[in-house]
């Protein structure tokens, strides 16, 4: 029997398929081509880290390739994505996971051919990544228990280390926001009295109808510490429409365009600024050298500032990248 | 004769109904036909299987999804059923229980979750929307509190077996979607069960004077598909190593979208367990298609929205 035109066709397509990847892979193996796959892009924070990447692949000359899942808890979508790109001639992986385990099974037959893999912003399970065999050629991020440190002892100098404060938290379960939490509460312990903290899921609208609760049920709170600067926002928000702006220090980490400028104003007391955009920026850099066969650090920190209305301008001029110094492995971007 | 011509004689291409009763699955040949042009890696067998494995999850979850839907309801607490199996799976696992009491604690657990559903509609005479809604809330929060808020690890040699391994080229990941196709293929259309359950979506009153414990169908369905939520709980556990108590809503949503791209009615009595999984297939195939081309993540929602759309004018052409 004669192989039927779909099968004939669909081999001559997979062959020529195959010849192409090849082909691509081995054309210039000093240079990376760059996938990476962060959690979603309605939040600025991933956009920032998105878009420094690509400025740093320009600047390279190193093709970028950058997806993101639907939301921040989409685990799935995100696993797809990393799937999908599993199977195109990109040599070398950097991603931002949604926990601690959850893009850990698709990286595998990634890892497994010796691609390099780097993971950004939110470190996966130790444990986990040991116990699956998963090979991680960096991590590259910010110290998120230090930025929820720098926010707790503004607050505690804001407040003159006495008062009632709340919490707004991300996501349940989501590791950054439990490190700042952690962070944020130890160095508050015996001197703040922490009288609510309840979870916001990073969203500005959830924070503002929790916000008011929690100045219902507290009219006597002096202090909101968010999770992320969208709560952050959401907060100052609830806080200007119950007339009590500057009675009530407010304060969020991130860094994104609006809190500092929100910061300017004096709505929002202070945000921890991260760079997402010098993350993106290091991944690929890191990519570069990695795939040129030289060392990266395993562990790279990117750099945090506790911005004020001191400095907020100055942090709104060279907004995304960072208006001070900081050691980058690679050399200042 | 022409290629035409002899494809006509086979396939009534001028028949609307034609159209109509397989718009998924011509929908798929057309994004898969489109996609293969515009890149070189859409029919590679890898990526073929990456395509497949993607979409294991929603399949079973579009499965649970037609149980409810064939019977003229629909389940929203999937977004809390699916995250709330995964918790348990991942606590009687971690609890060293081992892995097959693992996975039958997280098929029961979904299937309580089901029944309740099911009794909720059947005997306190809610409406499924407003029920399943909210169970929805009731099992999200349930989620959270028994993982205390936290995802955690789950690691076991099996699950990453079942999650990566092969029989020669055949993933495992999707055989266990395609058994659950298959069951529920047999059990709507060579069952007596089956006959019962598209008579009570069809039409509850007729049913009910055949002497058809409408009721009890309809618990029935529920538990079925709760169940079926507790096999993609596992599914999700082996995909991402873990267990995270978030709600899913993008499964739920897409869920509903397969089976109503698959040609089933939200009316209820049409069942097409094809149809389903053709669904389930354009829609994972979208996504794996613009993700090859690059395109950017806010216009993939856009066009799986026309496309179900699309699929939905199509079926008003339905036999």
């Amino acid at each position: 029997m004669k192989p039927s035109i779909f099968f004939r066709t669909f081999a001559v397509a997979t062959m020529a398929a195959g010849v192409l990847v090849a082909g691509m892979a081995s054309a210039a193996p000093d240079k990376a081509n760059v996938a990476i796959v962060v959690r979603d892009f309605s939040n600025p924070y991933w956009q920032a880290l998105r878009d420094g990447a690509i400025a740093e692949g320009k600047k390279l000359g190193v093709p970028v390739t950058v997806q993101a899942g639907n939301n921040e808890t989409d685990t799935v979508g995100q696993n797809n994505k990393i799937s999908t790109m599993a199977n195109q001639p990109y040599n070398c992986y950097g991603v931002v996971p949604v926990n601690g385990t959850n893009v850990i099974t698709p990286l595998l037959p990634i890892s497994r051919r010796g691609t390099p893999i780097i993971n950004l912003d939110t470190a996966l399970d130790a444990k986990a990544v040991k116990q699956s065999g998963l090979k991680l050629a960096s991590f590259i991020g910010s110290d998120n228990s230090q930025a929820g440190h720098i926010a707790a002892e503004h607050m505690l100098e804001a407040l003159d280390g006495k008062g009632k404060v709340a919490i707004l938290e991300g996501i349940p379960g989501e590791q950054n926001g439990i490190h700042r939490e952690k962070a944020f509460r130890k160095a508050v312990k015996g001197k703040l009295d922490i009288v609510q903290a309840t979870p916001a899921d990073y969203k500005r609208s959830k924070a503002l109808s929790k916000t008011e609760a929690i100045l219902r049920a507290h009219p006597d709170i002096k202090g909101i510490f968010a999770a992320n600067d969208l709560m952050g926002l959401g907060a100052a928000r609830a806080v200007l429409n119950a007339g009590k702006k500057g009675q009530i220090t407010v304060i969020s980490i991130d860094g994104v365009t609006e809190a500092i400028k929100a910061v300017k104003k004096g709505t929002l007391s202070a945000t921890i600024s991260q760079y997402p955009y010098a993350e993106g920026e290091m991944a690929v850099q890191a990519c570069q050298k990695v795939v040129q066969g030289k060392q990266v650090p395993d562990d790279i920190t990117s750099p945090i500032k506790l911005i004020t209305q001191d400095n907020a301008d100055q942090a709104l001029k060279a907004f995304p990248k960072p208006f001070f110094s900081f050691t980058d492995p690679f050399g200042q971007p | 004769m022409t290629v035409s011509a002899r494809v006509a004689r086979y396939l009534p291409l001028r028949d609307p109904t034609f159209w109509g009763d397989n718009a998924a699955l011509i929908g798929l040949i057309l994004i898969g036909a489109g996609f293969s042009v515009l890149s070189p890696y859409f029919l590679t067998w890898g990526n073929i299987t990456a395509l497949l494995v993607s979409a294991s999850i929603l399949i079973v979850l579009a499965s649970a999804q037609q149980f409810t839907i064939v019977a003229a309801g629909i389940d929203l607490s999937i977004a809390a059923n699916l995250p709330w199996t995964a918790v348990v799976f991942g606590l009687v696992f971690n609890a060293g229980w081992g892995i097959a009491t693992a996975i039958i604690a997280a098929i029961l657990a979904g299937a309580l979750v089901g029944t309740i559903n099911g009794l909720i509609i059947a005997r306190l005479k809610v409406t499924d929307f407003i029920a399943t809604l909210g169970m929805l809330g009731v099992m999200s929060g349930l989620a959270l509190i028994a993982s205390h808020g936290q995802s955690f690890s789950v690691f076991s040699g099996f699950l990453q077996t079942l999650a990566l391994d092969a029989i020669g080229p055949i993933r495992y990941f999707y055989l266990i979607a395609l058994a659950v196709v298959i069951a529920a293929h047999v059990l709507f259309k060579h069952t007596a069960f089956g006959t019962h359950v598209l008579a009570t979506g069809g039409n509850r009153e007729a049913a009910r004077n055949m002497g058809i414990p409408v009721d009890r169908m309809r618990v029935a369905v529920y538990a079925i598909n709760g169940a079926l939520v507790g096999v993609a709980g596992v599914l999700l556990v082996a995909r991402t190593g873990g267990a995270d108590p978030s709600i899913a809503t993008n499964e739920l949503l897409t869920s509903i979208a397969a089976v109503v791209l698959g040609g089933s009615s939200l009316f209820g009595g049409r069942a097409s367990m094809l149809g389903t999984v053709a669904g389930a297939l354009v829609l994972t195939t979208l996504l794996n298609g613009f993700t090859l081309l690059q395109v950017s993540s806010f216009y993939q929602p856009i066009a799986v929205g026309l496309v179900v759309i699309a699929a939905a004018v199509l079926s008003r052409f339905q036999k």
